[in-house]
């Protein structure tokens, strides 16, 4: 019974998780163009780039500090924030453990590390060797008259500057070379604690993605900006590299799976034939740099960015108290330290009996439904019983 | 092996309760103000969708990493991190910031 409970979970939770991840990162995206469905004015409630050519939603991350730019004093994103509460207090953090498709890569990359390290390796040095191939990231020469102009290596080969060339290119790999080593020294698996990921994620959902689009006023571009958008490691794999990836394509490959030129959803640049790769310069190759090393990272700790930064995450984490559907733990009968199933199991790396764990919880029900104490426990209102069912949940009943 | 009987007999002292069902009002009550629901009765906020579909339908040069970044603020936000680090650090060895733990 123990192993059947254990299996459906899982079993049901990596399908969900699945179709959140192809749901969110773009099968769908023609929903969007469906009238009177118009998906696209509905931030999501897990967190996808909302410049990510494909995806039918917008995101909530981006919605959020949209408007905290608008106007002089910013404007409170009423309909973002209540869309946001709304599933919060319904089933709280839960969206995060079984829709949000950047979740689910950081599963897929912890849980399959031996593996998928090697094959994601190969497949980043690729994507980012073409990367300082086409676009500027850091590259370039100096001009006639003593500018520096940024260049992709292809046009300095191109054009001549082989000095500049092999210059950068040793740079480059020395740089690249460097970062992807990290993945072939055996680093030790760590537990981020409670307490550690708290500090985290307050500094980056009070800084970057509140203060500075409020107050931050940019003096040359005099706007201000979304600054956790800037950092965001989502954002780089669902909108920069599939934007990026989709310029490489020959124009005559549209319309490509029903993706028009004329789509609002076509990739920048698309419908006017006007190439973006040279676009991408130090700011660009940031995000890669720093995406390569939340996947480092993540293939040592699971779920880093969730537990570290997300501002969604973040944002949910407070309903876990009291929202509709949540997990308690009764610890007249759990064993703690003499048991710990619950932290095995867990994709965030919490123990369930801990201080402050409520606050990271997911709700993905792993440790309700493999706890052998059933000391974990579900909360929920009758009128969820056809969602999760005591047949095979524990569940918490009224005293 | 698990106390299969004792497991049977506690019961969490817990139910959904009603609080999720306020903040469920409060938050639906945002949202139709976010859909412009209450501009003819006196709230002067319009509907907030067209704002989130236009901005939806508009590449951010941000999101992937194009566009000018202000270096300062980049550098001040890193700054403010490190800072931040370090106030864990003091604080934790100052008053102490192990999780709880149950044996």
């Amino acid at each position: 019974m123990a192993g059947k409970t254990k299996f459906r979970n899982t079993l049901v939770r990596n399908r969900v998780q699945f179709f959140g991840f192809l749901f969110g990162s773009g099968i769908f995206y023609f929903l969007a163009t469906l009238p009177p469905i118009f998906l696209k004015r509905f931030p999501m409630p897990w967190l996808v780039c909302w410049s990510d050519p494909l995806t039918p939603g917008a995101c909530p991350a981006g919605s959020i500090q949209h408007f905290f730019t608008i106007g002089a004093k910013g404007v409170f994103p009423f309909f973002a924030i209540g869309l946001l509460f709304v599933i919060g207090a319904l089933f709280g953090r839960m969206t995060c453990g079984w829709l949000c498709p950047f979740g689910y890569l950081q599963d897929i990359f912890y849980r399959m590390r031996k593996i998928t390290k090697w094959i994601l390796l190969i497949v980043l040095v690729f994507i980012i060797a073409y990367l300082c191939w086409t676009s500027p990231m850091f590259s370039g020469y100096v001009g006639k008259s003593g500018n520096r102009i940024s260049s992709p290596l292809i046009n300095l080969w191109n054009k001549g500057h082989i000095t500049e060339f092999y210059m950068w290119l040793v740079i480059y790999g020395l740089l690249f070379a460097g970062l992807f080593s990290l993945f072939l020294i055996p680093f030790k698996k760590f537990t981020i604690g409670n307490a550690f990921a708290n500090w985290g994620r307050f500094f980056f959902f009070l800084i970057p993605f509140i203060v500075f689009p409020l107050f931050a006023n940019d003096p040359n571009l005099q706007l201000r900006g979304p600054w956790f958008c800037k950092l965001c490691p989502s954002g780089t794999t669902f909108a920069a590299l599939p934007q990026f990836l989709f310029n490489a394509m020959p124009k005559n490959a549209f319309p490509l799976f029903g993706l028009k030129p004329s789509s609002p959803f076509i990739p920048y640049g698309m419908a006017n034939y006007q190439d973006i790769r040279p676009m991408g310069q130090v700011m660009f190759a940031l995000k890669i740099l720093s995406l390569v090393l939340v996947i480092w990272i993540t293939t040592l700790s699971k779920r880093v960015f969730c537990k570290f930064a997300c501002p969604i995450g973040m944002l949910f984490s407070g309903f876990n108290y009291f929202s509709a559907i949540r997990v308690v733990v009764d610890k007249e009968i759990c064993k703690g330290e003499k048991c710990n199933v619950c932290w095995k199991v867990c994709p965030m790396d919490i123990k369930l009996y801990d201080k402050g764990a409520t606050s990271h919880c997911i709700g993905c029900l792993e440790c309700v439904s493999r706890c052998p104490w059933h000391a974990a426990k579900l909360v929920r209102p009758s009128f969820f019983n056809w969602l999760v069912s005591s047949k095979h949940y524990a569940i918490a009943k009224k005293k | 092996m698990p106390d299969e009987k004792k497991a049977e007999v506690t019961i969490a002292d817990r139910s959904p309760g009603f609080l999720y069902l306020v903040v469920l009002l409060f938050s639906v009550f945002l949202m139709l103000i976010g859909m412009g629901v209450f501009e003819k009765i006196g709230i002067p906020i319009a509907s907030q969708l067209p704002e989130i579909y236009s901005t939806a339908l508009t590449l951010c040069l941000s999101c992937i990493g194009l566009g000018e970044i202000n270096f300062v603020f980049l550098a001040m936000i890193a700054g403010l991190f490190i800072v931040t680090l370090i106030l864990y650090f003091v604080v934790v060895k100052l008053i102490g910031g192990k999780n709880g733990r149950k044996n």
